[in-house]
């Protein structure tokens, strides 16, 4: 776990920040970005392993986010995070690119979980 | 209620559930790092006092934050469910205010109450008015580029109320007096309220002020109110 590097991004500064404090008390890598220009940024100068990715932030969102990671480093692994109620319908296809979503609150331990699955998978 | 009624409301109850999920998210993240705080003490570490403070303090405001967020909401319920007939000029500006902030925020557009000193009561349906007015918002900022700024402006005077909701460079300075006579034509996306205005005994007069779009939605005080 401790050589898991990893990318929160959200606009709610004090959720990523907070997660990120609690995910480093676990050994894990994690930093934090509050929009999507700054994840692409940061993704660019030192790409991690997993980046967890709010959907819907201002300016750019987590999906446009997730195209460019496709693009550029498909070998990155991201999990989406959504604060819905519950995914429609037409949401329950994970979209191309995602390994999984999770609906905020999150459980850290849940969280970790998916991230392990994330990670282990080809 | 009209099916564009319902479809706003339930844009705005969707916005104000999805931040409050937010709020919850960072609570839950908050007190989920005290109790990780309180388990290294057990393990002999000594935890930061100012971090946990600094915690809590997050908690503290992000309650705040959510509370905030459900009595702007719980306002909008009770104007429904009451069919609630009148309201202050200032009431319904802080409602439409506080349930649009976030999507001004979204637009990345910085958005701005400015309440009036001399409050005074207009009596119609409020969920009517608050449609209007919120409809009104909304244009002006699906029109203000990011990084803009709205401001809505609320005033009571010879016996009217005018909510001016300017955006750009028009929303800087005095409240404007206009009358009809200064507005243009409807924009297409405002049109179809004239249907509301007339039962209300509203008037929504629309000005491109060449620095902005300047909405002034024109109603009557309560009797007596000036």
């Amino acid at each position: 776990m401790k050589s898991w590097k990893v990318l929160l991004v959200d606009d709610e500064e004090e959720f990523v920040t907070t997660l990120a404090e609690r995910l480093k008390l676990r050994g894990i890598d994690a930093s934090i970005a509050t929009n999507g220009k700054a994840a692409l940024a940061s993704i660019g100068a030192d790409p991690p392993h997993l980046v967890i990715l709010d959907v819907l932030m201002p300016g750019l969102g987590g999906l446009a986010v997730l195209d460019q990671i496709r693009t550029t480093d498909p070998k990155i692994k991201v999990i989406l995070l959504t604060g819905r109620g519950a995914i429609h319908e037409d949401d329950e296809r994970v979209p191309p690119g995602a390994f999984d979503y999770l609906i905020k609150p999150v459980n850290i331990d849940d969280l970790i979980e998916k991230m392990r699955e994330a990670l282990d998978a080809p | 209620m009209e099916t564009r009624e319902a479809a706003m409301i339930g844009r705005l109850i969707a916005g104000i559930t999805h931040e409050t999920k937010n709020v919850l998210a960072i609570i839950k993240e908050s007190s989920g790092l005290l109790q990780d705080i309180l388990r290294l003490k057990k393990r002999k570490d000594v935890p930061n006092a100012e971090q946990i403070e600094k915690v809590a303090s997050r908690i503290k405001a992000q309650v705040a934050r959510g509370n905030e967020q459900l009595a702007a909401l719980n306002w909008l319920a009770h104007s429904m469910s009451d069919r609630s007939s009148s309201v202050g000029v200032n009431e319904l500006s802080s409602g439409a205010f506080n349930l649009m902030q976030r999507l001004a925020r979204l637009k990345q557009v910085e958005f701005e109450l400015q309440p009036t000193d001399d409050d005074a009561t207009i009596d119609a349906d409020v969920v009517r008015l608050f449609f209007v007015l919120a409809t009104c918002i909304e244009y002006c900022l699906e029109k203000e580029p990011a990084k803009g700024r709205i401001v809505l402006r609320p005033k009571a005077s010879r016996g009217e109320a005018i909510l001016k909701i300017a955006s750009g460079s028009a929303g800087e300075g005095q409240a404007t007096e206009r009358t009809e006579a200064d507005g243009g034509p409807l924009p297409p996306e405002l049109a179809d309220l004239e249907s509301i205005l007339g039962p209300l005994g509203a008037k929504l007069v629309f000005a491109d002020a060449g620095v902005g779009t300047e909405l002034h939605l024109i109603l009557p005080l309560r009797k007596g109110e000036t």
